[in-house]
Formats: C-alpha cells, sequence, structure tokens
C-alpha cells in the first residue's frame, strides 16, 4: 500500500501527518499535553558544537507555542535567556504554560560558570516550576555536564540533534525502585528550518543584513533578531572579561609602575601648592588605574612620587 | 510469565527442529503447534487467519481398504457403504511458522517501530488550512480495514 502523507495545520505550522506510517507530531503533542496538566517539563537538548542545537530548540518552542491568528509567533525573543538573573527575571514575570530556553551564549562566557547558572536555576527552581508551569529548553553540548541529579531525575525528555533539523528525542525515566535511569527512544524529529521560505540562509553569521548600518535594511526574522541578541550578550561578557583582565594585570604592577601612570593625573590628587593628598591619590589610583591600594601603599607612593619628582611635588 | 520469553524458545526450538539430522515432518509439526499454542485468541487478526489460510490445504485421500494387498474396487465400497476418498487438511508448517512469525511483526516483537514528527517549516495558509482532527478521520477512512 502507497503511504501519502497529508498537510495538516498544528498551531499555525504546516506538519505531515499519517499515523498508519508512524508520522505523527508525537513530541509536540505530548510537550502541549503536559503543559496542559500543568506538569513539570524539563527538556535537554544536545549535540556537538555547531549541529544547530539552539535553532532546533527555539524551532520546537516557536511551534509548540504556535502563531497567532494574524500569523505572528507566541514565543517572544524575550523567552530565551542567558544568564541566571534574566532566567529569574523571567520566571517571574512570564505567563503560565509559556517557554523558556536558557541558551549557552557561545564562548562569552566560561562553559564552566554558564553550566553552574544553569545547574543553579534548576534546583532552585524545581519546586516553583511546578506552579509556574514553564517548560525549561537547555540546549547543552552533552548531558554530562549538567549535574548529575538534574540530569537523573528533573529532566523529563533528551533531544539528541544529529545534523540540522534532525533530531532523536528520548524520554528519561528514573527507576523509583533503584539508582537507574532508563532512556526511551521516543520519536525522531525532522524540521526544516523554520522561516527558510522567508530566507533559506542556514546560518545569519556571515549575511550582511544581520547588522547593517541602515537600521531599514535589517533583517527581522525571528532567528536574525535570536542572533543580534546573543551578539549583544557577547560583547557585555567580552567588555567585562576585558575589564577584569586589566584588574588582573594591574593588581600585580609594582610602586614605580603605579607611580608613572598616576602622573598623569597630578592635577586630580594636589593642591595649588603641588601637596599630594593621599586619600585623593588613593581615589584616583582606583578610578583611573583600576588600582586599590591601603593606606601604606598610597603613602609609599607619595613618598616615592616625591622622591623621583621634587621639582613638580613638595 | 515471560511470555516474550516463551515465544522467543518456541522459535528458537523449531530453527533447532528443523536444522537437526533427526528432523522429521511430525517433530517440525509439533515445535509450530506448540508455538501457535502460546498465541493468544485475542492477537489473532485478519492478516494472521489469512496467512493460515494461506498454509492449509485439503487434500482427497485415498481411504479403500485392501485385501492381501489388493485394493477394493470404488463399487464394492459403495456397494458396502465403505468410503472411498476422505477429505483431509493439511497444514504447510513452514508457512504457519511464517504467520506466526508475520503476527510477531506486527506486534511490535521482533523490530522498533520509528516514530516521526515532520515539520515543513511554513507557516499554514489560511484557505489551505485543514484541521489535524480532520485530516485524520480523512487518512483513517482512506486505509479503513488496517494498515
Amino acid at each position: 500500500m502507497s503511504i501519502t502523507l497529508k498537510n495538516a495545520n498544528f498551531h499555525g505550522w504546516e506538519t505531515l501527518i499519517n499515523p498508519g506510517a508512524r508520522v505523527y507530531p508525537y513530541f509536540s503533542c505530548a510537550l502541549r499535553t503536559r503543559i496542559t496538566q500543568k506538569r513539570a517539563t524539563n527538556i535537554v537538548v544536545t549535540g556537538e558544537p555547531g549541529v544547530g542545537k539552539s535553532y532546533q530548540t527555539i524551532d520546537i518552542v516557536r511551534v509548540s507555542e504556535g502563531l497567532t491568528l494574524g500569523g505572528k509567533d507566541r514565543f517572544s525573543l524575550d523567552q530565551v535567556v542567558f544568564r541566571y538573573p534574566d532566567f529569574m527575571k523571567l520566571t517571574v514575570s512570564l505567563a503560565m504554560g509559556k517557554c523558556i530556553v536558557f541558551d549557552e551564549p557561545s564562548y562569552a562566557m566560561g562553559k564552566r560558570d554558564w553550566f553552574k547558572e544553569v545547574n543553579k536555576a534548576l534546583v532552585q527552581t524545581i519546586e516553583s516550576k511546578r506552579f509556574k508551569v514553564h517548560p525549561m529548553f537547555i540546549p547543552v553540548i552533552n548531558k554530562a555536564l549538567l549535574d548529575k541529579t538534574i540530569r537523573c531525575f528533573l529532566i523529563q525528555f533528551q533531544i539528541e540533534v544529529r545534523d540540522r533539523g534532525r533530531a532523536t528525542v528520548y524520554r528519561i525515566e528514573p527507576s523509583q525502585s533503584s539508582d537507574k535511569v532508563y532512556r526511551k527512544t521516543f520519536c525522531q524529529l525532522e524540521y526544516r528550518m523554520l522561516d527558510w521560505d522567508l530566507c533559506d540562509r542556514d546560518t545569519c553569521l556571515d549575511c550582511d543584513k544581520l547588522d547593517p548600518e541602515n537600521s531599514e535594511d535589517r533583517c527581522e526574522i525571528f532567528r536574525a533578531r535570536y542572533e543580534r541578541k546573543k551578539a549583544l550578550i557577547q560583547d557585555t561578557r567580552y567588555s567585562q572579561a576585558a575589564e577584569m583582565a586589566e584588574h588582573a594585570e594591574t593588581k600585580e604592577m609594582t610602586n614605580d609602575q603605579i607611580a608613572e601612570r598616576l602622573i598623569d593625573f597630578k592635577d586630580l590628587f594636589t593642591d595649588q601648592d603641588g601637596k599630594i593628598d593621599c586619600d585623593l591619590l588613593r581615589i584616583v589610583a582606583k578610578d583611573k588605574c583600576q588600582v586599590v591600594m591601603g593606606h601604606t601603599r598610597g603613602y609609599t607612593i607619595v613618598k616615592l612620587l616625591k622622591y623621583k619628582h621634587p621639582d613638580v611635588f613638595h | 510469565m515471560n511470555h516474550a520469553f516463551l515465544l522467543a524458545n518456541g522459535v528458537l526450538t523449531f530453527q533447532k527442529t528443523t536444522t537437526t539430522q533427526e528432523s522429521s515432518e511430525p517433530l517440525v509439526r509439533e515445535t509450530v503447534m506448540a508455538l501457535f499454542d502460546l498465541i493468544p485468541d485475542v492477537w489473532e487478526d485478519q492478516e494472521f487467519k489469512d496467512d493460515i489460510a494461506r498454509g492449509r490445504t485439503e487434500q482427497i485421500q485415498d481411504v479403500r481398504p485392501d485385501f492381501c494387498g489388493e485394493i477394493a474396487s470404488i463399487q464394492w465400497c459403495q456397494s458396502h457403504r465403505i468410503p472411498a476418498y476422505q477429505k483431509v487438511v493439511v497444514y504447510n508448517h513452514h508457512l504457519l511458522m511464517k504467520a506466526c512469525i508475520n503476527l510477531l511483526e506486527r506486534r511490535g516483537f521482533l523490530s522498533r517501530k520509528v516514530f516521526k514528527e515532520i515539520f515543513t517549516g511554513k507557516r499554514f495558509k489560511k484557505p489551505e488550512a485543514q484541521d489535524m482532527a480532520d485530516v485524520l478521520a480523512e487518512i483513517m477512512k482512506e486505509n479503513a480495514g488496517g494498515y
């Protein structure tokens, strides 16, 4: 018997179905059922770097939340968070049943720090999530990176992304009488990238419309907006990292080096007669050179300045 | 009872019986029937019944008595009201075995079924929109009688 797949409407998105051929939105339906029944739903999305975990996650959530009658996404970009404080804010403000994607901010943050935040977020919100009903999606490189309690007992589904748009869903079921955790195959996913009819590029990273000089040319497709949000987080993180690196460098500066740098700001810590105010010098050092020092070191530097530049300081 | 184990044991016994040198038609028959008996009635679907019918043949056997090596004539049998021929149902036990295996496959014992979710990545256009339930009903109607 030839098997034909029929087009059907799933929350505004086109899906193909034929239950006889075992093609049906099994996972999306299961997800919707869990949300309707107000059951905790934590899903981990795994796959090697660059395989499309984040895009796949966002596509699943967009399909699950569906479109409005006007054809707009119910899922908003605000529901994608990269940091623990944002996650907590969202947990409080988000309407019941809405999904949260706790995405990995790729390289902008140490992976170790990020996993710490995810673990913290999950452990601290187990109880509240039961009442708030926010299905959580976490794209990670490997499930083993998550805390053992989380990966064994708090995760309900694992989605293993094999290739762009292709993934296998597993149901994680811990035994109620032993330490065993069973991983049962649930279904396979085949998602053609959402909005491919608007833009068929498989990545936005080398696209001119991602962040053009003229804002009118800016691409407003969901994945482009996601990339811009991610880039913003990355830039913030990079500048923080740069500041930290500079701070670490100045901490190890010798008294001579600090004195040399402070010479440029001499007007800020001397009075009209050229007399140095030690407290002011310490404030200027902290503000301009990111060097925090105590009174003793402050007075040492005052004496050093007087010794090296007797004509300037009295 | 670990029924899956008992079924697997039945299949293994059949394999051993057919490959051994002492294999005989009655032995094969008995092993197939032993497996047959393990199949609950509720599992038997139309396809299973069709497969059994394929393995079943009706033969007409000559059952005339013989006297001192001489077979009695048909006329003699008719005059003495002794049946000359008899209808006998014969089963091809290899085909019966096949019917059992097919049934086990349909029940999901032999291979894992892969369930798939496909999204085309497009928004559904309003005029073409078709509710999931309607599509499902349409498919069921087209495939009435089972897949």
